[in-house]
């Protein structure tokens, strides 16, 4: 562990392994003085990591200035953290997340909240399902099976502008024969494809009512209609907003594009939320 | 390929106002020589793209190698506000800064393996890092950053498109003008074939040679390589060859920013026989 004193916000930041059966996980916390209530971050994988790590790292910063503490870490098999990216799994990112969860929850922070980025949603969904706290999701990943989809279809279209002839057989057709393929320079194996089939966010989120914020990227369409419908019917309160925020999935951008308002406007939400809570 | 994270020692370290988070990975049976990474500008943290950071530290402690990977200000982990990256302001402050914390733990020698605007930052800062024994630039710019090399590509019909989304309030802002105006004398150098004139490159890679300093350049295809291939005809690469049989310069048909596995095999085989081979020297222990 190694431990500094912000000058700026006077938080203490703290850097740590947390073990793990699958090897040490990279974590990150800062802890205002007085902070009574905690944000735990659920990033996203493979490229959308790096993608929206940089707008996390944003909000995380804004919160302690709020004077709330912050905790965000790198699933096992990705950035700094141990394990290998083939033993990748659903289980395993919740997991992990709970890991890193259980190892804070000696300092006692009297409120929770948690933020699920892209499919970083899906690992915030289980990890809130069994507590009444408030989630945040970016950009979630309503239907896993389209997220994998998505990458191969972005990468036809990289290579079509490179001139290089697109990938002829599908994706997932590749990855039952070679055991693995690659997605915009990702290496995507099996066991995590295939715990992400018959998994959907709204079984996820369970049915006990809580807040719920989701900020869609980019223009407004309609995908998250059946999302917040079901949401509503369900007793949760959701807050439903659109960011004009840069998208790249999957791509790491040359650097942090705009994010507009996503960043304040998902603060200030959570400060609401928090406060909110009993 | 498993990391090497058993090993490895989480840090802060401070560099100017602010406190960088760094890691240090220690090799089982290690020589007096640290790789110190500094990658670009991206949104990666310091594991960098599909970890190509965590894994080239991985590979280089199996030679014995420490590694020290960090984020720079307002990225990651680290303190402080992010900087819009320019060539005119390179991160040169966080490396020496890297250096220095590297010295303070008692390394000599200090190879840098940098990459994109990491690679640009890390030649600027090069005359302030006394204990530099090696150098790896993989696609470093040269006198373009990437926005540049792009527009001054953009077919005609791409320019019209931009015309098109003009609005009144773009107008008025003072920075769309002058951000359009570098944007048109971009455009009109590249279509007169007039390259632009920076010798910030050629320097600090002389300055290299001058000081004996081994460098690897490495280049895949991709935005910055014909202005590679220009300064290598306008006799870079007579001044490279005709020095140590240490310097290497290596570009391969690939686009690797994508740094996907098998690129990043090609770049570690490239740094690690490359490493080997200014390694004899330093034989010892830390």
């Amino acid at each position: 562990v190694v431990v500094h004193i912000n000058s700026a916000t006077g938080a203490e930041e703290r850097l740590e392994h947390i073990s793990t059966e699958r090897g040490l996980l990279y974590a990150w916390s800062a802890r205002p003085p007085d902070a009574e209530a905690c944000v735990f971050f659920c990033g996203s994988i493979l490229g959308d990591f790096s993608s929206n790590y940089h707008r996390e790292r944003a909000l995380a910063r804004q919160l302690l200035s709020d004077g709330i503490a912050t905790i965000r870490f790198h699933y096992s098999g990705q950035g700094n953290s141990q394990g290998s990216p083939q033993d990748m799994t659903l289980d395993s990112l919740v997991s992990d997340a709970k890991a890193v969860l259980s190892h804070w929850s000696a300092p006692d922070f009297s409120n929770y909240a948690v933020v699920g980025t892209r499919l970083g949603s899906l690992v915030a969904a289980k990890v809130v399902s069994e507590t009444p706290w408030p989630v945040a999701l970016w950009e979630p990943v309503i239907d896993p099976a389209r997220f994998f989809g998505e990458a191969a279809r972005a990468q036809r279209m990289s290579q079509l502008a490179r001139a290089k002839e697109g990938r002829a057989r599908g994706w997932r057709s590749e990855l039952s024969s070679s055991g693995q393929v690659e997605l915009l320079g990702h290496s995507v194996y099996p066991p995590l494809v295939n715990s992400l089939d018959e998994v959907g966010l709204l079984e996820l989120l369970g049915t006990s009512p809580r807040s719920v914020f989701v900020a869609r990227f980019g223009a407004r369409d309609h995908s998250s209609d059946g999302l917040m419908e079901e949401l509503s019917r369900r007793g949760f309160r959701v807050t439903y907003e659109n960011h004009a925020v840069s998208v790249a999935w999957w791509f790491d951008p040359n650097r942090p594009g705009k994010s507009a308002d996503l960043v304040p406007s998902t603060a200030l939400w959570l400060r609401n939320a928090l406060s909110a809570a009993p | 390929m498993k990391l090497a994270q058993g090993s490895e020692r989480l840090v802060y370290f401070p560099s100017g106002d602010s406190m960088l988070a760094g890691i240090l990975t220690a090799p089982e049976r290690p020589r007096d020589i640290v790789v110190l990474t500094a990658w670009g500008s991206g949104t990666a943290p310091s594991s960098g793209r599909n970890q190509i950071r965590s894994r080239l530290a991985a590979r280089v402690s199996e030679l014995g190698l420490h590694a020290f990977r960090f984020d720079y200000q307002g990225f990651g982990e680290s303190d402080g506000e992010f900087r819009e990256p320019s060539l005119n302001s390179p991160y040169t402050e966080d490396i020496t800064a890297a250096s220095e914390w590297l010295a303070s733990q008692g390394f000599t020698r200090i190879v840098v393996v940098a990459d994109c605007f990491g690679a640009w930052s890390s030649l600027m800062a090069a005359p302030s890092l006394p204990n530099l024994s090696g150098m790896v630039i993989l696609n470093a710019p040269v006198r373009r950053d990437h926005h540049e090399t792009a527009v001054a590509t953009q077919s005609w019909r791409w320019w019209i498109g931009r015309l098109r989304r003009l609005s009144f309030r773009k107008l008025m802002s003072r920075e769309y003008r002058s951000r359009q105006r570098r944007m048109i004398a971009l455009k009109m150098a590249a279509m007169a074939g007039v390259e632009k004139s920076d010798m910030r490159y050629r320097n600090a890679i002389e300055e290299l040679l001058q000081r004996r300093v081994p460098i690897l350049l490495i280049y895949g295809l991709g935005d910055f390589r014909e202005d590679f291939e220009s300064e290598l005809a306008a006799g870079l690469r007579a001044s490279i060859e005709r020095r140590t049989a240490m310097n290497r310069i290596v570009t391969f048909e690939e686009h690797l920013a994508d740094a996907s596995y098998p690129h990043q095999e090609l770049i570690f085989r490239e740094i690690e026989s490359w490493l080997l081979g200014i390694l004899e020297p330093a034989v010892g222990s830390h």
